[in-house]
């Protein structure tokens, strides 16, 4: 860190000497610096932000043993203090920085250049929650918070074993945010770890907010739609993907992870899949990539076969589309093009109102406005179905962040559709198939096991297999160990019909 | 693990099984039962399996070529050992504007139809330009990128093979009978014909490099070029069944006019739902010749692939302005046919025999 030369390093020189320190924080006014004379005419200063350290633990541990003591070096003070984490320290820098984390700083003279620096940070945690993004009906209810202390417990607690290996690295010059690389060091393939170590090592930017920032700047093709990192708030998720080799990256202060590399297809499986019977987890999963066909393709085929191939449609489906439109003064690409911002309009206001206004623009906007559209024939009701069929389509992806991206292509989709027809249609679905083609995630293809095809990945990718099934790990990941369990006991069941009675 | 940044780059012995099917599977499978039955009649489907076979006979004429000298793995750099820079250079630059008169014709076929059937005022200009980015697009992110769209230029559209399933409902087997009721004469002319149905997997010779272990590549491009006799003799069958000899020659493209037969609820007219993914079928033709065009290009002058690319692009859209009517867009596709045939007749061969007396040579001396 010290080593680069990175822009923002250079907006704040380092402060030189512990007086300059105190002079910058007393700026602010919630910073105590206080002078205390005990009853053996021993003076102490201590020096903290009371907004960050925890007030009572001041008050009742360490101001008594303060007051009570005669002490003659600070290693005493040290010694009788009953806080672990202590450090006798002279470096402005390092002082600066405890300071701000909720560390007290004590000095026997005002005047001395150095002092104990006592941990007592106040830590303000949300309790863990439900998820409300991933939801599941089965399975574990709890789900990321704000506080990465919390977060990695919640992931330790679900891998007990040494392996499990944090990195800590501080990114954002203003914010100082602590971003953990979280792996399973037997398991995880070094290029992996060290690609995702160095890229957000790389990241030069003075504030890091949330994990989706370093979602966007640890992403292999910045300028693609397509999201190539998967982020999620469900602990029980990132654990079970580090146990296949993966990477995860914890923001402090942001409820979701990432994890990496990821596939395309992983967009669609959502965690509950997991905890529901193959058979049925697979039809869901067929179920939601038919939803995100449809969503894309039905809008713009409506507007590419009423524009340009009516002969397409059979005669009776012909009459019915007629007979619906008959009335409407506009031709097919603004009609739809006019319903999809619509509906889009519904789901940007309903997703910034407060969750109890949002259902009534729910009505007013489904209900209302849908029906007053056809009646005023401004859209025909065929259409009508059809937008909203896809925009419900459009929902049923597990990873919000995909379901925006489908939301968004369905645009070009349309424009193209009207300009050339279903030829436009198949040249755009040509280009967002090279697109996905030449994507990566942490330099491990995209489109896998699709492209390049890998029979072995196939097991949890369109469907998930039983779990005896599943004893290796995906090939695409690279992992260190590729078997999950021995499959021996699994081969050895081929008793014949009604063995045991002779 | 060794070699994980070569992995990245190469690709699977396997795919090669997509790169030589799709490049063989075109424009020609929309039309080739007409062509076939003009010169040998209903018994032309004895020169599908006899075309088939000499292809495979070509097939591993190439790999022996590639084989012989694993430091000359593609065919500039063998041009340029057996015949030196100036006369290799002349003969790397025949077969890389065979290539891209290929793609070149291709694309101007392709457009021809979408302009006969279903768009009959759009300009050539409107469809090539959106065509030629997507191909250089492609080309663009490398050979890789060029292998997927080969993978999914069969993965997509596979299934429309068994919509000529449907036409049979109202089939005539008598229409075949009598079998081998045919001359020699005829069939020899018939399975030139048929030999132009297949071309296109002599890229091989350029790609050849980029498989990871070349040598068991060499089934998988036996195995992708089987598929492609099998798909042409299960479409010929089935068009010979469905139409009558006199109604097939007529027709232009008679797969065409055979989707009109296939009646879905949703969709009346199946054939414009078959010209539109067509597109996903000719497009790996357009993008491993134009591949091909351009990283020879490189090879030969030393010029970046991006700006060969876009010379070729380019080349390619200048050289559609020039073929306006179907008269022409046949001729330059009977005329990279013709020279494909004797690429692959007469070239090949004789390539064949040079590299083997030139190990002899190397062995002796």
């Amino acid at each position: 860190m010290t080593k680069s030369n990175k822009v923002s390093d250079d907006l704040r020189r380092p402060k030189e000497s512990l007086s300059e320190v105190f002079r910058a924080c007393e700026k602010s006014q919630d910073f105590v610096r206080h002078t205390l004379t005990t009853q053996y005419e021993q003076t102490f200063t201590y020096t903290f932000f009371e907004t960050m350290v925890d007030g009572q633990l001041f008050k009742e541990q360490i101001l008594p043993v303060l007051q009570k003591g005669s002490f003659s070096t600070l290693r005493d003070v040290k010694s009788l203090i009953p806080i672990e984490d202590t450090e006798i320290s002279a470096d402005p820098i390092e002082i600066e920085k405890r300071l701000i984390s909720g560390y007290i700083f004590i000095q026997f003279e005002k005047a001395d250049p150095y002092g104990l620096l006592l941990r007592a940070p106040s830590v303000e945690r949300r309790a863990v929650t439900v998820p409300e993004v991933e939801y599941s009906v089965l399975g574990p209810k709890e789900s990321f918070v704000e506080n990465l202390d919390v977060n990695l417990h919640l992931l330790r607690r679900r891998l007990k074993i040494a392996e499990l290996t944090v990195e800590n690295i501080t990114v954002g010059s203003l914010t100082n945010t602590r971003v953990s690389v979280l792996y399973l060091s037997h398991i995880a393939n070094s290029e992996n770890v060290n690609t995702v170590l160095q890229r957000i090592r790389d990241i030069d930017y003075d504030e890091i907010i949330d994990s989706s920032y370093i979602n966007q700047m640890i992403e292999d093709n910045k300028h693609s739609p397509f999201p190539q990192l998967l982020d999620t708030e469900r602990p029980d998720r990132v654990a079970s993907e580090l146990s296949r080799g993966k990477v995860a990256v914890l923001v402090d202060g942001s409820p979701t992870a990432i994890t990496t590399p990821t596939r395309f297809i992983e967009f669609f499986s959502a965690f509950e899949d997991y905890y529901l019977s193959w058979h049925i987890a697979s039809i869901y999963r067929l179920i939601r990539l038919f939803a995100v066909l449809f969503s894309i393709f039905a809008t713009s085929l409506y507007v590419a076969v009423l524009t340009y191939h009516t002969e397409l449609i059979p005669m009776d489906l012909l009459s019915t589309l007629v007979i619906s439109r008959e009335d409407i003064p506009f031709p097919p690409i603004i009609e739809a093009l006019f319903l999809e911002l619509t509906i889009d309009l519904l789901r940007e206001a309903g997703a910034r109102l407060p969750s109890k206004v949002g259902q009534t623009i729910g009505i007013v906007g489904g209900i209302v406005i849908g029906t007053a559209a056809v009646e005023a024939s401004l859209t025909s009701n065929i259409l009508l179905i059809v937008v909203a069929l896809s925009a419900l389509a459009s929902f049923a992806t597990p990873i919000y962040r995909i379901g925006n991206t489908i939301r968004l292509i369905r645009f070009p989709f349309l424009i193209f559709a009207q300009i050339w027809g279903i030829i436009g249609i198949t040249i755009l679905s040509m280009f967002m198939i090279i697109h996905l083609l030449t994507l990566k995630s942490i330099g491990r293809p995209y489109l896998e096991p699709i492209f390049p095809p890998r029979s072995n990945d196939l097991r949890d990718a369109f469907f998930r297999l039983p779990f005896s099934l599943q004893f290796k790990r995906s090939t695409y990941v690279q992992p260190e160990h590729g078997k999950r369990f021995s499959i021996r006991e699994l081969l050895n069941k081929n008793e014949d019909i009604d063995e045991h009675i002779d | 693990m060794s070699q994980p940044k070569k992995a990245m780059y190469h690709i699977q012995p396997q795919l090669v099984f997509f790169l030589v099917h799709t490049m063989q599977a075109g424009i020609g499978i929309l039309s080739f039962q007409r062509q076939i039955a003009i010169e040998a009649g209903y018994q032309s489907w004895i020169a599908i399996i006899i075309a088939g076979l000499i292809v495979h006979g070509i097939i591993w004429l190439i790999y022996e070529i590639l084989n012989a000298d694993e430091n000359r793995n593609h065919l500039p750099a063998i041009h340029k050992a057996y015949f030196g820079k100036w006369v290799g250079g002349m003969l790397t630059m025949v077969l890389l504007f065979y290539f891209f008169f290929m793609a070149t014709a291709v694309l101007r076929t392709y457009i021809h139809i979408i302009q006969l059937w279903m768009f009959p005022k759009v300009t050539m200009t409107e469809l090539a330009i959106p065509l030629l980015f997507v191909v250089g697009y492609a080309i663009y992110h490398g050979f890789r990128v060029v292998t997927g769209v080969a993978f999914f230029g069969f993965m997509i559209p596979i299934w429309l093979l068994f919509t000529n399933l449907a036409p049979l409902e109202f089939g005539e087997t008598m229409n075949i009978l009598p079998l081998f009721d045919t001359s020699v004469s005829e069939q020899i002319r018939a399975v030139e014909t048929m030999t132009l149905s297949f071309i296109g997997f002599e890229a091989i010779l350029f790609y050849y490099p980029f498989i990871q272990n070349g040598k068991a590549s060499q089934k998988w491009a036996h195995f992708g070029h089987g598929v492609t006799v099998i798909a042409h003799f299960f479409v010929a069958l089935t068009s010979f069944l469905f139409y009558s000899e006199p109604q097939l020659k007529k027709l232009l493209y008679p797969t065409l006019s055979m989707w009109k037969i296939i009646q879905l609820p949703i969709i009346e007219r199946f054939e414009y739902v078959g010209i539109a993914l067509w597109l996903i079928v000719i497009m790996p033709n357009l993008t491993i010749a134009l591949w091909v065009f351009s990283r020879g290009f490189k090879q030969m002058t030393g010029m970046k692939q991006k700006h060969t690319l876009t010379i070729g692009l380019v080349l390619s859209y200048l050289s559609l302005l020039i073929i306006q009517t179907y008269d022409q867009t046949v001729w330059l596709t009977e005329t990279v046919a013709k020279v494909g045939m004797m690429i692959l007749g007469i070239y090949i061969p004789v390539l064949f025999v040079i590299s083997k007396v030139k190990k002899k040579k190397g062995e002796t001396s």
